[in-house]
């Protein structure tokens, strides 16, 4: 928008036109000023942060927790709506968590495919008479499972009538015994000390009362898999998968770790939070009514603990926890961060009391005024600046050297950030060890302001869109392909054969 | 070329300022982006150097470790190898750098072995000089570099830093406080636990954790200080004192246990409640009653009805029914019934079933009795 401004050429005497164009180009000005800088201020603030955790965690021993019977129990919800392809894996893996007291709770969300029969045929599952309590309201639980099998003693599969994520959280919630629920999406791997880590704030905050934690989600794809595990990590091998490798490095790295410093998270992701569970009862569960429900979940705990006068703080653990699957095809990635707008937009007009109300704090001051200029409107004012650039050029006043000049200027930022993330990622968690792979995603860093950028820029300018003028609210779909099977000697996963659509329920990877 | 410069130069100064200023600024970022990938290859490089280094010194101090730990060495061959292994770690730019390898070594080995070759990598320890540089970090480091020191120092059993250790019991930074505490139970068992009876400052839930961990490898007779603990005003302390109490059977302090049922912190009323069910303090019973009454909290209400389950008779039964029949809210039912089987009245849970029941305490009735759940 900025360079718009800048590169009309004014004449000497100032009308009322030139005044207001003036005007306006100090607002963009100062907005686009303050983008750069703010982000700037996160990057620092994340890598404080970063480094702070890896010192202390450099002698933490978990071993200590590992072996205690004081540690708190939780449930680990995994909804799931047509995985067959994945679910045995999946489910695999989250039972191999390292954890002393934990329960995983599988919601097989009235699927039209075999899940719930392989589930009971692998688990050896049969039905019980489980008392469901419907704290949280939910479509009927045709069903509970517990396995005959005592090796799978804390495994517990709920099948119930279609009602999507949020209604299948919520049964899972209702039917925990735990004080921590950890919402995951079935199709997630884990790392096998994930919880340990997501648990460890809540067991460290003496203050205030630790009212949810987040963790780091990367990319699986081309990622070798094994029982359940990574077992090496890879750069995707497709540009669009790379795109989004960088873009989750910024995403959680950068952002969230910073956010997450400063008590201002909106949103900890679908694929992986720990939340207490009493207070995700009282502030009403899951809305099944919204698309984002992660972000607005979070966004109305943290308003329910304020308005009830709970001292309370979310926390964010800045390690890779978590792997998963994302699009590979530009128009299912188009789909999904259609969605991601919507859910973002959902969230925020169902909130709006917070826009700078002091009453909410760092949320109502901060955190919810960013999320609406620079993560809603961000994208749009960038669309409108490029209407304007085509229509200024139609009207013969912009300056064409100084336009190249600033689309290098902003292309210089971009790739800049771009690799002091690469850097930061380098220094602090080294997840991509092979040279080759780092060079890839330097490449990828290159080409990502031309190509992946502007495409954002378009699904989000869609998603308001269809908000705004068509009323979309459903899910898009995405073809599961599964995880590549153990040995056979395949890397990626995208080689097995495809799976019936299921719901795409992945996690914003917000620029910040 | 110097007319090239010249002319450069000359085309830059008549150049509108707003030009100035946005080419200034890509030139900076296009420099920033290749300096930082530079930096970013240099820095793998040195990852890479390091890596190296590491498994240089490793391959070599190695075998010389595994001698000392498993072989019967007498005091001249013990001193050749430390000078072997000082002559590895040697080097006029690396060496605080391969004190620091050869020093997870060594906690590597220490943490996968016991007995008799535990106390000869504790020697090895001491004369390799690796507590030495432990206590200049304790003394000199930021607060990571003290708090690893302390760790270390604890793992390796070093008994004799006790004294300094305990200085940091009541340090202001958390993590070093954290391990200085954990290091003192470790190093100095329940005396060094005296620091609990006038700390300030709150113990975290993880901290407790880990303090009763290594609380539990005590062998059994009373602590005395439980009481000033159970007494004590920060609430994480009197928390921590029930749990050794309860894990370490305390049962010399059931005084205080009682007025504890009564505590205003919630936390600390209801591991009271867990702590007396645990010790089996039927005494209690008629204030559990009380408080049951007091108290709004759904999670003390569900504690006490699963102590009645330990500690109570057929008053208790009766109270159990009497709560499935006329509580509204389901925790409550749900772990009253969970009570009655508890307590191996399934008889009672099964006459309900044959009456009329509401559609909830049905099921619940049900879920209790299915064994399979």
């Amino acid at each position: 928008m900025l360079s718009i401004f800048w590169m009309i050429e004014f004449d000497n005497q100032n009308s009322v036109v030139d005044v207001l164009i003036y005007i306006f180009y100090f607002i963009t000005y100062g907005y686009t000023v303050f983008v750069m800088v703010s982000y700037l201020v996160l990057g620092i603030l994340s890598v404080i942060q970063a480094r702070k955790y890896l010192r202390r965690n450099s002698y933490t021993d978990y071993l200590n927790i590992l072996q205690s019977p004081e540690a708190p129990t939780v449930s680990i919800l995994a909804p799931a709506y047509n995985e067959e392809a994945t679910i045995i894996e999946n489910i695999r893996s989250l039972l191999s968590v390292r954890y002393p007291n934990f329960e995983v709770i599988v919601v097989n969300d009235g699927s039209r495919d075999r899940s719930l029969i392989k589930l009971i045929e692998e688990y050896q599952l049969e039905p019980v008479d489980f008392a469901v309590n419907y704290a949280l309201p939910t479509k009927k639980v045709k069903a509970v499972y517990k396995s005959k099998n005592p090796t799978y003693n804390n495994l517990v599969v709920v099948d119930k009538e279609n009602g999507g994520k949020s209604d299948a959280l919520n049964a899972a919630i209702n039917i925990s015994e735990s004080d921590y629920t950890l919402n995951i999406d079935v199709d997630c791997i884990l790392e096998e000390d994930c919880l340990l880590k997501l648990m460890k704030p809540f067991l460290e905050e003496t203050d205030k009362n630790m009212i949810a934690t987040g963790g780091v989600v990367r990319i699986a794809n081309n990622c070798r898999i094994e029982k359940g595990r990574i077992t090496e990590i890879n750069v995707p091998n497709k540009l669009l998968s790379q795109f989004q490798t960088l873009e989750y490095l910024r995403s959680f790295l950068l952002g969230r770790v910073a956010w997450g410093s400063l008590d201002g998270l909106l949103l900890i992701s679908g694929a992986l939070g720990v939340f207490q569970k009493e207070l995700v009862i009282a502030c009403g569960g899951y809305d099944d009514d919204t698309i984002g429900e992660d972000m607005e979940l979070t966004v109305r705990m943290r308003r329910y603990a304020r308005e009830k006068d709970i001292d309370y703080v979310v926390g964010f653990v800045p390690d890779p926890l978590c792997w998963t699957e994302v699009p590979e095809t530009w128009s299912v990635l188009r789909r999904q961060r259609n969605r991601w707008t919507r859910g973002a937009l959902e969230t925020l007009l169902a909130h709006k009391r917070l826009f700078l109300n002091p009453y909410y704090g760092k949320i109502g001051m901060i955190s919810y005024p960013y999320w609406l200029l620079f993560e809603w409107l961000a994208p749009l004012i960038e669309a409108f600046g490029i209407f304007l650039l085509v229509l200024f050029s139609l009207l013969g006043v912009v300056n064409i050297s100084f336009l190249y000049l600033f689309i290098a200027l902003i292309y210089g930022y971009t790739v800049s950030f771009t690799i002091a993330t690469l850097y930061i990622e380098e220094i602090t968690f080294f997840q991509y060890k092979k040279r080759r792979q780092l060079l890839r995603l330097v490449l990828a860093g290159l080409l990502e302001p031309l190509i992946f950028h502007p495409f954002l820029v378009y699904c989000s300018v869609t998603g308001n869109w269809d908000y705004f003028f068509e009323g979309k609210k459903a899910w898009g779909s995405m073809k599961r392909v599964g995880f590549k099977k153990p040995g056979n000697g395949n890397k990626g996963q995208n080689t097995n054969k495809p799976t019936p659509p299921s719901k795409l329920r992945n996690k914003p990877a917000d620029a910040f | 070329m110097r007319r090239f410069f010249t002319e450069t130069y000359y085309f830059l100064l008549a150049l509108e300022p707003r030009y100035k200023i946005v080419l200034f600024l890509v030139i900076a970022l296009l420099l920033l982006a290749a300096v930082m990938v530079v930096i970013v290859l240099r820095e793998r490089s040195t990852k890479n150097s390091v890596e190296n280094r590491e498994r240089r010194i490793k391959r070599n101090a190695e075998p010389i470790i595994q001698e000392i730990v498993f072989s019967e060495y007498d005091g001249a061959e013990f001193k050749d190898s430390i000078k072997k292994i000082n002559r590895i770690v040697d080097s006029a730019l690396y060496r605080r750098s391969n004190m620091g390898i050869l020093n997870e070594l060594v906690l590597y080995y220490h943490r996968n072995l016991g007995g008799e070759a535990f106390t000869r990598l504790e020697m090895l320890y001491r004369e390799i000089g690796l507590k030495q540089l432990a206590q200049e970090n304790l003394k000199n480091g930021d607060w990571h570099i003290k708090a690893k020191a302390i760790n270390d120092l604890s793992t390796m059993r070093m008994g004799e830093t006790l004294y300094d250790i305990l200085q940091f019991t009541d340090y202001p930074n958390q993590n070093v406080r954290y391990e200085a505490q954990y290091a003192a139970v470790k190093l100095g068992g329940k005396k060094a636990m005296s620091f609990l009876d006038d700390l300030d400052t709150p113990m975290s839930e993880w901290q407790q954790i880990r303090l009763l961990d290594q609380s539990l490898k005590f062998e059994y007779e009373l602590i005395d200080q439980v009481g000033t603990w159970l007494r004590s005003t920060n609430n994480s302390v009197v928390v921590f004192g029930l749990m050794i109490m309860r894990h370490l059977n305390q049962y010399h302090e059931k005084g205080e246990l009682l007025k504890l049922l009564y505590h205003k912190n919630e936390k600390v009323q209801e591991k009271a409640i867990e702590t007396a069910r645990e010790l089996a303090y039927s005494e209690c019973i008629e204030s559990l009653y009380e408080v049951y009454e007091l108290t709004k909290q759904t999670r003390i209400k569900k504690q006490i009805l699963r102590a009645f389950a330990d500690l109570g008779g057929s008053k208790e039964v009766g109270f159990l029914r009497e709560t499935i029949a006329k509580e509204k809210e389901y925790n409550l039912v749900f772990e009253a019934a969970l009570s009655l089987k508890r307590m191996g009245r399934r008889d009672v849970l099964i006459s309900y079933k044959e009456q009329e029941l509401s559609e909830k305490g049905e099921s619940i009735v049900k879920h209790i009795l299915d064994d399979r759940i």
